[in-house]
């Protein structure tokens, strides 16, 4: 039976860069505009899809001593190929995002991931960990980067949002105005979690006092 | 029971190292070389197509020069021809005032 759970936990009550506080530097850096934060979201996606895979399925392979230098290997060299990919196929966002789609490679969430959730679980649990942490990256990235680009510069996805040419808050494209987002972004994930929690919460209590009653 | 020695320790994770790196360092390189074929084929491609336009438009230009030809050369012929008629009826002219 596949555990779902994990995948939800990794949007919502564990996602990477709200809750766990990893991968902010190119949640900040990046998201000026939604394609740029959609491109480092999907290329994140398919280096944590593509790495993950590999490592879990070569588990009994890998000595203890090589485990870390060959995940770093296999990391890097997907790395390098989206990267290859990215800037054959996008050359102008990918030249936009630059070093970070290189980067992607010490990405903390990567890493935890593949070092630390494929090495010591089944390929099943490990592809749905990876894809929840990868969508919990990646719809952050897209959110930020389509508020941005939305306040900051009035278009989205290059096209005007408004009808006349103008701006509503142009502080949001700065890395300040990216920090600010990310604060409130992380304050309402929070919320809604306590809110999740607070519920389970009652549900419990509430069936535990119909157990009493009716015993 | 003697103990091991450095080669004997890091022998089998160093062969697994190198393993992985050679395998990485081959994919990285096939992908890089499928992508400059990709990109060669479409410059071919691209190529091919601008020759072909630049072939439909030469035939097109000696079409319409073949027809600028053959229009000058009948329009020349039209103009030798009523410069014959113009000299006979100047001669039919002078022809009649000196038969008066």
């Amino acid at each position: 039976m596949i555990d779902h759970r994990s995948f939800t936990k990794k949007i919502l009550t564990e996602n990477p860069v709200l809750v766990m506080a990893a991968g902010i530097c190119p949640a900040v850096a990046v998201t000026d505009s939604a394609y740029s934060g959609l491109l480092l979201g999907c290329g994140t996606l398919l280096v944590l899809l593509l790495s993950s895979l590999p490592v879990t399925l070569m588990k009994s392979i890998i000595p203890e001593k090589a485990a870390c230098a060959s995940h770093i290997i296999i990391i890097a060299a997907i790395t390098s190929v989206i990267q290859m990919l990215f800037s054959s196929w996008f050359p102008y966002v990918t030249e936009e995002v630059g070093i970070f789609i290189p980067l992607i490679a010490v990405n903390c969430i990567v890493i935890e991931s593949v070092n630390g959730f494929a090495r010591n679980n089944p390929a099943l649990p490990t592809l749905f960990n990876g894809l929840g942490a990868g969508m919990g990256f990646l719809i952050i990235l897209l959110l930020m980067g389509i508020i941005r680009e939305s306040i900051g510069k009035g278009t989205l996805f290059g096209d005007p949002v408004f009808a006349e040419d103008m701006t509503l808050l142009p502080f949001a494209v700065l890395l300040p105005g990216g920090f600010f987002l990310l604060s409130l972004l992380a304050a309402l994930i929070k919320h809604i979690n306590r809110m999740i929690s607070q519920k389970q919460k009652n549900a419990k209590n509430n069936h535990i006092e119909e157990e009493e009653i009716s015993s | 029971m003697s103990e091991k020695s450095f080669f004997d320790k890091y022998m089998v994770p160093l062969a697994v190292i190198i393993c992985f790196f050679v395998v990485s360092a081959a994919v990285v390189f096939g992908t890089h070389k499928i992508l400059e074929y990709a990109a060669l084929q479409k410059v071919v491609k691209q190529k091919e197509r601008t020759e072909k336009i630049i072939c439909g438009n030469s035939i097109l230009l000696l079409k319409q020069n073949e027809f600028f030809v053959k229009n000058a050369e009948k329009a020349i012929k039209d103009a030798k021809e009523k410069e014959k008629q113009e000299k006979e009826k100047d001669k039919e002219k002078d022809k009649e005032k000196d038969n008066d």
